[in-house]
């Protein structure tokens, strides 16, 4: 029928009904750290930083060394990329220069002006020391993330 | 655009109201059916002329609206409410074809009208009561919404269809909790709902082959003529149907439309379609009335397809982005997160913390380029300049001040440890020298026979009198002779040396100008080989000789080594200056070492063994005591120390020690006091430091543990001070930065003849181990009878604080992992504060009581 949107649609969109209950981890698809109870959420705000920008501002570099994810809480962003993508609030990016610790791939400019958490990897040892279950649970996130989207990546 | 789930937006009619509309229209449902039976004529009127023809309006404009009123909801839910129901998940091929399975019926309900349906009160009457008992039914069964309404309600296809980018968006009112019932839940998230279902493999199709028909079933149902055979209605409604399949496929193989815009062009031309057909039926005149409705009508679908078109290609940007996305409860916890807030912006970083946070933290957690020391303003490690916003930042604190003096930095300087954030605020990590050389401060008579002043020494004290003894006398000669090859550096920062590649640069406290400046005659790398206490001189190694009238000794202190068997061997080293932080990375790198054993488990202990951990090596730490930091923390604040480092990845042996190191000429392992053996490719004893005592010893003064000196910080020679380390004081010697700088000052100033007195005040250690936040001031235990000691600790998140109090008093304290609940405790303690009248709130756990 009619073209569709390619398959990693699905889990993206998946996002936009992660019930708060219901959801187990190997449904979530793309969405990060589904069902978490508050407080960690809490604990996730007091060791990332809390980042304010306006439109323009540039968020990363490309090619800058900087190994940390962050979560964009409001505003959005645009990826300097050929076809621009976005990332719009509630999105969850750079995760892949927090695994390897490779130069960030292309940059990211604020399209609104916004807020946004950076985790550093350092900031994240000091979590995971603290709460151990919740650094666990991050780190196999990410490791998740990647691994649907080379999944899906493989299906096409 | 962003897309809320009913979870993260505000009712704005009370549920209340919906309830009252519930049963409003339940009733109302009964009394139509009573209606259809005993009147049928306006009940089949009311029923199919007046509320069937006003649904698709609603869908269209405000589909939550139906979807809160709806009787058939309504009745669905009671067994929920009434928790009779039994909740049972709806299987997966459930969740698939019930959708078909409302088409299905839709399908058979809409062709029946003509023949039967409005012509027949009773069987109106009996499709509205199936309708009901049925979706009771599914209540009764099912969980959530999932027995009818997300399931097999036959109008739910509809709903969906002209529900993507409704006008008036209401939250759903039935579901107080969310069960997580039905997959792509319309209620749960209507303007996505369709979309996601259309780039779901198992359910897209479906939806777009209602798309594709409905058209149809709208145009055949208008074709039938009225008294139509059932034959006849059926065949219409099914030829029109294909027809609609028919050229809806070719649109969208020829066209190849985005999906969602698509289903949204069926939805509108059938919406056009129907209102077409209901506005002909009802126009009694000629075409000027019905073309201005059909052009409105038109126009306003047109309006609904842009708006369906946008969200559909807002989704596709988001997932075009391919980021995960936070689930929306999540999103909306972080967002609604921090009150009471400061915003610092550095470096093109604009950082919001809560207020309290020091500009050092902020610096150090966004990786920005500065450096620490003592935490607490007296070693100048982290000066900053303030641009914009002074007073948004807490007021200078007085050692803050003498220490930005002593760098000669100007008046826009800070240090960022002693400067809290308390509002909007700009700094700058460039620093300016001051314009004007500062004043003398407190003058008095400098006995004039002093012309030359000699420092042995080039640390904090050495650097700090030497610095007030210009500032009291600009014309006498100053001396310094250091064994050390640097200047002043940042000697709490050396295990930065073992893991980061910057070498020296950045750890230097001070420029190289600053002796120049101050016309400080400086030797480095040099032996001081005698004093000569008679003659007043200073013999160094290269043969010079150096009179003085006034000789302050701030030797310093070095780290001890222990007495064990095989300490000797290489690969086994003492930490305590930056030469040897860099001779053991030197020996790291050219043995490839992957495990090490650290000896101590004081300050210098964790942050060599953290040092260690962190560029990759397996780290024990071997410590005599029965718990780390034995002189700032008590018991249990070390075992939240030792369960955090644990959990960094370090390793303990606790009350134990090294009998011997082993190995061929280098250290292979080393045994324990229990006869073990741990094999390890390094050790590193920082066990403790012992005051430099050859030079005063050769020289004759009066030694203890370290020079002894009196209040006045003058030896036993009265033409001889002496500060820092190397000195005993009556009240011990700390090793403390704060504690040298402050007897560097009065042994400076007394040479000169001043009559200052040393203070000692309580021991304050301001630390950061390892992402450890600790501060510990004066008495960390309780030692006379009488005393209390009041414990705040928030187990889980690793916090701990204690306050000690004598008679009412705060004479000392902890805080543990909560930086910004030190400055209280600190003030109290200085202060000496009398803390009897937050006694009570203080011990029913509220530590804000220190700040009132």
């Amino acid at each position: 029928m009619s073209q569709a949107l390619p398959d990693r649609s699905v889990t993206v969109l998946s996002a936009y009904f992660s019930y708060p209950t219901g959801a187990t981890p190997d449904d979530a698809g793309l969405t990060f750290l589904a069902s978490r109870p508050p407080r960690d959420w809490e604990r996730i705000d007091r060791y990332a930083e809390r980042l304010r920008f306006a439109t323009g501002d540039v968020l990363a570099a490309e090619g800058e060394r900087d190994r940390s994810f962050a979560i964009l809480l409001s505003g959005s962003l645009v990826i300097e990329l050929p076809h621009r993508p976005r990332i719009v609030a509630g999105s969850v990016f750079g995760e892949l220069a927090f695994l390897t610790g490779a130069p960030r791939s292309a940059t990211v400019r604020a399209e609104e002006g916004g807020e946004m958490l950076r985790l550093s990897r350092e900031a994240f040892d000091v979590l995971s020391a603290r709460h151990a279950e919740l650094g666990r649970s991050i780190a196999l996130e990410l490791g998740r993330i990647v691994a649907v989207r080379l999944q899906q990546a493989d299906r096409r | 655009m962003t897309f809320p789930s009913y979870l993260e937006v505000s009712p704005r009619v009370p549920h209340a109201v919906w309830r009252t509309l519930r049963i409003t229209t339940i009733l109302a449902t009964l009394l139509l059916v009573v209606l259809l039976l005993v009147e049928p004529t306006s009940g089949l009127h009311l029923f199919w002329r007046v509320a069937i023809p006003v649904l698709p309006a609603v869908f269209f404009f405000a589909p939550g609206v139906w979807r809160n009123v709806c009787p058939l909801a309504a009745v669905n839910q009671i067994p929920r409410l009434t928790g009779l129901t039994r909740g049972l998940a709806l299987p997966d091929p459930g969740h698939r074809y019930a959708y078909l399975v409302g088409v299905g019926a839709l399908l058979t309900i809409v062709p029946a009208r003509k023949p039967l349906l409005e012509g027949s009160g009773v069987a109106t009457a009996v499709l509205v009561v199936a309708a009901l008992g049925l979706a009771f039914l599914g209540g009764l069964v099912f969980r959530g919404k999932s027995g009818w309404c997300g399931s097999v309600c036959p109008l739910l296809p509809v709903q969906r269809l002209y529900g993507q980018a409704p006008f008036a968006p209401v939250r759903n009112d039935h579901c107080s909790t969310c069960l997580g019932c039905t997959v792509n839940c319309y209620d749960f998230n209507p303007r996505v709902a369709q979309v996601a279902d259309l780039h779901d493999e198992a359910r897209g199709p479906y939806r777009q082959l209602f798309a594709g028909l409905f058209p149809g079933l709208v145009v055949g149902f208008f074709a039938t003529p009225a008294g139509a055979s059932w034959a006849e209605a059926y065949g219409t409604v099914a030829l029109a149907a294909a027809v609609s399949l028919g050229i809806v496929a070719a649109a969208d193989a020829l066209l190849r439309p985005p999906p969602a815009l698509l289903t949204a062009a069926c939805g509108a031309v059938a919406l056009n379609l129907f209102y077409g057909y209901v506005v002909v039926a009802r126009a009694t005149d000629s075409g000027w009335v019905v073309w201005p409705q059909r052009v409105a009508l038109a126009a306003i679908s047109l309006v609904w397809l842009i708006r369906v078109h946008r969200t559909e290609q807002e989704v596709e940007r988001r997932v075009s982005s391919e980021t995960a996305q936070l689930d929306p409860l999540a999103a909306a916890a972080l967002r609604g997160a921090g009150t009471n807030e400061g915003e610092v912006a550095v470096g093109g970083h604009r950082v919001v913390v809560p207020v309290g946070t020091t500009v050092l933290e902020v610096l150090e957690r966004n990786g920005l380029p500065i450096q620490s020391g003592c935490r607490m303003g007296v070693c100048g490690a982290d000066p900053v300049t303030v641009v914009t916003g002074d007073d948004a930042l807490t007021p200078v604190t007085a050692a803050e001040r003498a220490t930005i003096e002593r760098l000669g930095l100007g008046p826009r300087t800070r240090l960022a440890c002693c400067a809290r954030v308390a509002g909007a605020v700009e700094v700058s990590l460039e620093t300016t020298a001051a314009g004007a050389k500062s004043d003398a401060g407190r003058m008095f008579h400098v006995t004039s026979e002093i012309e030359r002043v000699v420092i042995i020494g080039n640390g904090i004290a050495g650097v700090t009198a030497a610095d007030h003894v210009r500032r009291h006398h600009a014309d006498c000669a100053i001396d310094m002779v250091a064994r050390e090859r640097y200047h002043l550096y940042n000697r709490m920062a050396i295990t930065k040396l073992i893991y980061g590649h910057a070498g020296l640069r950045g750890l230097y406290l001070m420029s190289e100008d600053w002796y120049d400046e101050r016309d400080i005659t400086v030797r480095l790398t040099t032996t001081v080989e005698a004093v000569d206490l008679e003659k007043k001189h200073v013999l160094v190694a290269t043969g010079e000789i150096i009179p003085y009238d006034r000789l302050i000794l701030t030797a310093g202190s070095s780290g001890a080594a222990p007495p064990i068997d095989g300490f000797d061997k290489r690969g086994v080293f003492v930490l305590r200056t930056a030469d040897d932080a860099m001779a053991i990375r030197e020996d790291l790198q050219t043995h490839h070492a992957r495990s090490a054993v650290v000896l101590g488990g004081g300050l210098l202990g964790l942050e060599a063994a953290f040092a260690l951990h962190k560029i990759g090596l397996g780290v024990t730490v071997i410590n005599r005591g029965a718990q780390l930091l034995d002189r700032q923390l008590d018991a249990a604040a070390a075992v939240y120390l030792k369960e955090y480092l644990e959990g960094v990845g370090l390793e303990f042996v606790l009350s134990s020690g090294i009998t011997e190191v082993t190995g061929n000429g280098r250290v292979s392992a080393v045994v324990l006091a229990d006869g073990s053996s741990l094999d390890t490719d390094i050790v590193l004893a920082a066990v403790g430091i012992a005051a430099n005592l050859d030079i005063p010893r050769q020289a004759g003064l009066d030694v203890g543990r370290g020079v002894l000196v009196d209040d006045r910080m003058q030896t036993s020679d009265p033409f001889v001070f002496a500060a820092g380390d190397v000195a005993e004081h009556s009240s011990g010697a700390l090793g403390l930065w704060p504690v040298a700088v402050e007897q560097a000052r009065v042994a400076a100033l007394n040479a000169l003849g001043g009559d200052e007195v040393y203070e000692p005040k309580p021991p304050i250690t301001m630390l950061k181990v390892t992402g450890v936040d600790l501060a510990s001031v004066g008495a960390i235990a309780t030692s006379e009878p009488g005393d209390e000691e009041i414990v705040v600790e928030e187990p889980t998140e690793g916090v701990y604080r204690k306050v000690v109090l004598r008679e009412g008093r705060a004479i000392g304290g902890i805080v543990l992992g909560s930086e910004g609940d030190a400055p209280p405790l600190l003030a109290v303690v200085q202060e000496g504060r009398d803390l009897t009248p937050v006694l009570e709130r203080l011990r029913q756990g509220d530590w804000g009581a220190l700040s009132d």
